[in-house]
């Protein structure tokens, strides 16, 4: 199952890299933020898995890229969506409060050896946060209002982080205070966690080409004119 | 096993209850969001069809003011010049002859110019200068009243919506302060700063209460009207001191 995660997490990567030679428009700078997002996954993954499977310890990459540096990267990708002035200063206040919490953190409570769960929940509260004041904003706010949802590669993107991140806090928030010694529960666990998130990035790279699709239509009255 | 066996039903009921969740989520965000287009979408229209009723309007007016204008031109003008011309080239006198032909010629080309006026193709390559100074030369050529008329800055060419809503403003407030002013004298001034376009239109005459204006009035109108095409509608006045109405338009450089 975890070679499938890995494999499915790398096809998403490649996938992603053609759309470095189109023409993406106005979403030209997420999708450079969301392959950073996309290369770091495959390479801590990958490089966790290794390790784990060594006997050594991983913790270190996990905090460093899951814990602190993904967050901060969605920060960016929220910052890129929302274009008010107001929320762009928000999200920079966030990520700067989740900075600083997280060296404080690592200074003088917990080593960097040790997964920051408290780091975890608070960085997947900001996002969530960002997620649901995106849907606030596209329904009451008229967000997007000339957009088609279905083409739109936002709209699936904070979908899937939206899910994606409300089912982990659930299992990190409480892999401490549940019974750790029941294994198959604790992997069945992360099993589904683990194809939230392969379904999660390959949507990552598939929703950038949503807008390149033409319209059928368009296509045929443009040839019958 | 028992255990297992129920803990394995529960994660994938749970796993199966988060797919349906996340696509029963992703279905209503679509519907919802193309409701609010849709209504969206009917507002802009109307907005579009205000905007295009307030222009046809205006145009309508402009027509009916220029009308108006060619019929006074008519009687005034061109009718005693008919009469003149008439009664001298019915003379014997040679002279008397030859001042009936130039009359004639006059008149001429007083009908080609009022029949230029018939279209609206004027407003498009008229200037707003030319047209205010053509307002005020009739105020002074009725000895209506005494005009001023001051520049700053280049004018920059406007666009065709915008020119005839901001002409049919001027003629309303001239025609407002010729009605109930009773003005000594009309005062204009036009100021093209980087951003704006400023017209400014002061009398010296009796003044209003503008507390009084009501919602159906003409000076509503006209606010309406400049907020259609963006622009701003001041006015300021006060019994026996005047009136002074500001009317401004954001401008774009080229």
């Amino acid at each position: 199952m975890l070679e499938l995660y890995l494999f499915l997490i790398g096809l998403a990567t490649l996938v992603s890299l053609p759309l470095f030679f189109l023409d993406l428009g106005e979403f030209k700078k997420m999708h450079r933020i969301i392959f950073l997002i996309l290369i770091l996954v495959v390479i801590v993954e990958n490089l966790g898995f290794y390790l784990a499977s060594n006997g050594k310890p991983n913790l270190i990459y996990y905090n460093a890229i899951f814990v602190y540096s993904i967050p901060i990267l969605y920060f960016l990708f929220f910052k890129e969506v929302f274009q008010q002035g107001k929320v762009k200063h928000i999200l920079i206040i966030m990520g700067g409060t989740f900075l600083s919490f997280g060296i404080i953190k690592s200074l003088f409570f917990t080593s960097f050896k040790e997964f920051h769960h408290d780091s975890y929940i608070l960085g997947t509260l900001f996002i969530l946060g960002c997620c649901l004041y995106f849907f606030y904003s596209l329904i009451s706010k008229n967000l997007f209002i000339e957009q088609n949802l279905l083409r739109f590669p936002v709209f699936w993107i904070v979908t899937f982080i939206l899910f994606f991140y409300s089912s982990s806090i659930l299992n990190f928030a409480s892999v401490r205070y549940v019974n750790t010694t029941n294994f198959e529960l604790m992997r069945m666990m992360q099993n589904i966690i683990n194809t939230l998130g392969a379904f999660m990035y390959l949507v990552f790279s598939i929703s950038f080409y949503l807008p390149l699709i033409k319209n059928k239509k368009t296509k045929i009255s443009s040839n019958l004119n | 096993m028992d255990n297992s066996g129920t803990e394995v039903f529960y994660i994938v009921l749970l796993g199966f209850v988060l797919m349906l969740l996340m696509g029963s989520f992703i279905v209503t965000m679509v519907i919802v969001h193309r409701q609010k287009q849709l209504q969206n979408q009917q507002k802009l229209a109307a907005v579009r069809a205000e905007y295009e009723k307030t222009i046809i309007n205006a145009e309508k007016e402009i027509r009916e003011n220029t009308l108006t204008h060619v019929g006074q031109e008519l009687h005034d003008n061109i009718g005693q010049l008919l009469s003149l011309a008439k009664m001298n080239l019915a003379s014997s006198k040679p002279e008397k002859v030859s001042e009936g032909k130039s009359m004639l010629n006059q008149i001429i080309k007083e009908v080609r110019a009022l029949s230029k006026s018939l279209n609206l193709d004027w407003v498009e390559s008229i200037t707003l200068e030319d047209f205010i100074q053509n307002e005020l030369a009739k105020l002074e050529s009725a000895a209506f009243c005494q005009t001023e008329f001051e520049k700053k800055g280049e004018e920059i060419p406007l666009e065709k919506d915008k020119k005839i809503i901001l002409i049919r403003t001027i003629q309303e407030c001239l025609n407002n302060a010729i009605k109930h002013a009773q003005p000594k004298s009309i005062s204009f001034h036009l100021e093209t700063k980087p951003e704006h376009l400023i017209i400014c239109i002061k009398d010296d005459g009796v003044g209003f209460d503008t507390s009084q204006v009501s919602n159906g009035s003409g000076m509503y109108n006209l606010k309406n009207r400049m907020h259609a095409i963006e622009g701003e509608f001041h006015i300021q006045s006060a019994l026996g001191k005047g009136t002074e109405i500001k009317l401004s338009l954001p401008i774009s450089n080229p």
